[in-house]
């Protein structure tokens, strides 16, 4: 059974304006970290909030664990929420001590006494945080009221850790540790953390899977090859051009500001081949990334351009950083937005 | 200035030998002014909160309507309840006029608008966050309501007080409804009042002296409390 | 979160709710007596009503306001008996009907109060008209209760008798809305003259120097007290038995004799008792 299937799902702020979220199909399993990336605004909180149960659909439909979440009973909704330990980009603490932001939701649980000390006390040491306890809201810094907010969703024990932006305004060295935290909770839980992140290396280094955003769709593929730019029409066709290359594109929407090609998409060939794609670009290589099951590349052609390949196409090529080769893409599998 | 140090000097006298009469008045002042506050505030907070959370056509219309009824003259209060209390009125047989009651009533009308008033404004100066982080954190929506007005204590906490400062320092009303009946409905303002018409300055000085104690004591248990809920 | 302040502010509220609750206000028998500031400020009600109490077991309620108050609250039927002093006033209550068992019980007179200098010369009048005129006359400030009481109602009607209309609007006449004891300090401050009854003033003599002037009794500064009942076909909730009662008591010769017997701090006598004349 999956965590969460997510259906025709669409979410809009307000009456009349184009939808923040519009995911037809979207299927996260349980177990392991999942990131969420994208640019900002691109609707990496909207989602993590329908997913909290935060915020409800406009129309579709999201299923936990098997359950209709938004066409059940309310208090299917409000069960759900104990299964999960949120922490909101930019977190708020209660007016109050570290002790009782941590063991708020162990309140709202009904765990009482002992019980709710030892959990709030192992919640903090997870966090690296055993003598902040008594420590007032006011008097910590924002890796300590990350920290701090991490630990308040922890004590809960969630079966799903949904966590927005955990990074985003702590240092690097908080960084690391928030990291270290997160794969560890993975190792001796087994729990489920999804995570929003606009930063790749961070989505690629820490997910399991990678969800990519883009304006409120979801990019199939974890890797970015997203250009901005605009298209302009050439005796030829149409083409996209971003300002460093150019490369042509269906026949689509002539006021798209977005490209995004797929990394599948992308042929790696070491000579300029007479093929059926129209798009042959000359490029270096500039990573070679080996991941499970697939080998990433990055091409530097104008644009840095990513392509995933197999292990024996890898061997097949020969392929090595700052090697010349062809980029072979098809007109059709650019997509505009 | 010799015949103000002797009411000074008589006032003390009185509040220190614990004169009955000056007890009493000053017992039903407390009781009556905290009865009003508490039934004040345990219907307007509610309704704060919900003004404050809803949405709904007319919202910013009556928080104005309450932000003027704050300043509601209190002999205004006295009379319109007067119109109602009265033998004449709809309400007389329930025979609150002339009773602690009647003033008490007159208070909470007093009290509410202020109360109700603050605690909107202190509502809405809590973190939009703190509603989205308790429902996060798997809060009911009782536990959710709660901890939002936890969040604005401070601000609940000078609605009480204010409601407090101004009914209990209040005379239009109290004379109006209470009628300063001698060891039955005679405030610390009303019998300041009649005091100062008897020319009885001294007892008139105790009791003045009396509420600014209270009004003192009120506000440094105010300063106390806010600086301890900031821990 | 923040229990602590919170368990002390509802601690501090419970006490004040629980202190001093007069137990059983509600069940004893109580009568509700609109007065005049002049009957209770001297001190005669506090004077007299614990006698009737001890007698009855009835528990007294004072309300002391001006005469033109007392009466409307009687007529509203917000009391059960009246006592004031105003006699066209109360006949005008009487025939409307709002009131029943009307008796004068005592009496004192007005006087006529203003600075030791008397730049007025009301010392040397014959009569309570001459010295109104020599106020307006020589412009000195005269103040007024102003408030509809009894005081008020009498002293319009001198001036009426003497300048046929109100001197409201002149600048040397003060309307001060207030009780007696408040308007013969307001006197006292701007040197001017005012009208008291007699009770009012001997009892505010220390604390004022504007002296008695004028103290020749006569009808017109004659100040008769009535009380009556509230007509309880007009207003059946009243406690009509109770105010029987006390009427009774005011009438009764040890009332009249305790009325008779009543004196200020200096020993003067600010009542003289009258029921037996009626």
């Amino acid at each position: 059974m999956s965590l969460f299937r997510i259906e025709n799902l669409t979410y809009r702020y307000g009456d009349n304006t184009a939808p923040a979220l519009d995911i037809p199909h979207l299927v996260i399993e349980e177990g392991g970290i999942v990131c969420l990336t994208g640019a900002n605004g691109s609707g990496k909180s909207t989602l993590l909030s329908l997913l909290a149960g935060l915020l409800r659909p406009t129309s579709g439909r999201i299923h936990y664990r098997g359950d209709d979440l938004t066409g059940g009973p309310r208090n299917l909704l409000e069960r759900m929420r104990l299964d999960m330990g949120v922490c909101l980009q930019s977190p708020y603490l209660f007016r109050t001590t570290v002790e009782k932001n941590v063991a708020f939701g162990l309140t709202a649980r009904g765990v009482q006494g002992v019980k709710k000390t030892r959990r709030t006390e192992s919640a903090l040491r997870d966090v690296g945080l055993v003598d902040f306890g008594k420590r007032p809201y006011h008097a910590l810094s924002g890796g300590e009221i990350q920290r701090v907010a991490l630990a308040r969703a922890l004590a809960l024990d969630p079966r799903v850790l949904l966590l927005d932006e955990p990074m985003a305004n702590v240092d690097a060295a908080t960084r690391l540790l928030l990291e270290r935290i997160l794969e560890k909770l993975i190792r001796t839980r087994g729990i489920t953390i999804i995570i929003s992140t606009h930063d790749v290396d961070q989505a690629l280094r820490l997910g399991r899977h990678i969800i990519t955003l883009h304006e409120g769709h979801v990019v199939e593929s974890g890797l970015e090859n997203i250009f901005h730019g605009s298209v302009r029409k050439a005796r030829d066709g149409w083409y996209f051009d971003t300002g460093l290359c150019r490369f042509f594109v269906p026949h689509q929407k002539e006021d798209a500001r977005t490209a995004i090609i797929p990394p599948e998409t992308i042929l790696l060939s070491l000579d300029p081949m007479e093929t059926s794609a129209r798009n042959v670009l000359r490029g270096k290589v500039t990573g070679i990334r080996m991941r499970s099951g697939s080998v990433e590349v990055a091409v530097r052609a104008g644009e840095e351009f990513r392509s995933r390949i197999t292990e024996t196409s890898l061997e097949r090529l020969g392929l090595r950083l700052g090697m010349d080769l062809y980029l072979l893409i098809k007109a059709e599998a650019v997509r505009l937005y | 200035m010799e015949y103000l140090l002797t009411a000074i000097t008589d006032a003390f006298g009185l509040i220190l030998s614990l004169d009955p009469e000056v007890f009493t008045i000053t017992l039903l002042s407390l009781r009556v002014a905290g009865t009003a506050t508490v039934l004040a505030a345990v219907t307007g907070i509610p309704l704060a909160y919900l003004v404050a959370t809803r949405d709904f056509r007319g919202k910013s219309a009556l928080i104005t309507v309450f932000n003027t009824l704050m300043a509601l003259p209190t002999v205004v209060v006295g009379l319109f309840c007067y119109s109602f209390l009265s033998r004449k009125g709809p309400l007389g047989f329930l025979d609150l006029l002339f009773t602690p009651s009647g003033i008490i009533l007159g208070d909470i009308i007093l009290a509410f608008p202020l109360i109700v008033g603050l605690t909107i404004a202190a509502v809405n100066a809590v973190d939009p966050r703190a509603r989205i982080t308790a429902m996060s954190l798997g809060a009911s929506p009782r536990l959710v309501s709660l901890t939002i007005l936890i969040e604005a204590r401070f601000g609940l906490m000078a609605a009480l007080f204010n409601g407090f400062g101004r009914v209990v320092a209040e005379v239009g009303s109290a004379m109006m409804l209470g009628g300063n009946i001698r060891g039955y409905t005679r405030t610390i303002t009303t019998a300041i009042a009649l005091e100062t018409s008897k020319g009885e300055f001294a007892l008139g000085m105790a009791l003045g002296i009396i509420l600014l104690t209270l009004a003192l004591m009120v506000n440094f248990t105010f300063r106390r409390l806010q600086m301890t809920s900031q821990r | 979160m923040a229990r602590k302040p919170v368990a002390a502010l509802l601690t501090v509220f419970s006490m004040v709710l629980t202190a001093g609750v007069p137990a059983s206000a509600a069940a004893q028998d109580r009568l509700k007596l609109s007065s005049t500031t002049s009957t209770d400020n001297t001190g005669l009600l506090v004077y007299l009503l614990p006698k009737f109490e001890e007698q009855t077991g009835i528990r007294v309620d004072v309300i002391a306001v001006g005469t033109g108050k007392a009466l409307k609250l009687a007529e509203n039927g917000d009391v059960d008996v009246t006592l004031v002093h105003a006699p066209s006033s109360e006949k005008r209550f009487m025939d409307a009907g709002f009131g029943v068992n009307h008796r004068t019980i005592m009496a004192n007179y007005f006087v006529i109060v203003g600075p030791e200098k008397d730049p007025a010369g009301v010392k040397a009048a014959d009569s309570a008209e001459v010295a109104f005129k020599g106020i307006a006359e020589s412009g000195s400030p005269f103040v007024s209760r102003g408030d509809n009481s009894g005081t008020h109602i009498k002293e319009q009607s001198i001036w009426k008798a003497v300048l046929g209309v109100l001197p409201t609007g002149k600048s040397w006449y003060l309307e001060s809305g207030k009780g007696m004891g408040e308007t013969l300090t307001i006197a006292d401050e701007k040197m001017g003259y005012t009208l008291s009854d007699s009770g009012t003033f001997m009892k505010y003599s220390d604390k004022v120097e504007v002296k008695t002037l004028f103290v020749k009794p006569s009808e017109l500064l004659y100040n008769p007290y009535g009380i009556m009942a509230v007509n309880p076909e007009k207003q059946p909730h009243v406690n009509y038995d109770g105010a029987m009662k006390l009427i009774s008591f005011m009438a009764s010769v040890e009332g009249q004799r305790m009325i008779g017997e009543f004196t200020d701090k200096f020993g003067n006598r600010l009542f003289t008792p009258l029921a037996d004349k009626n």
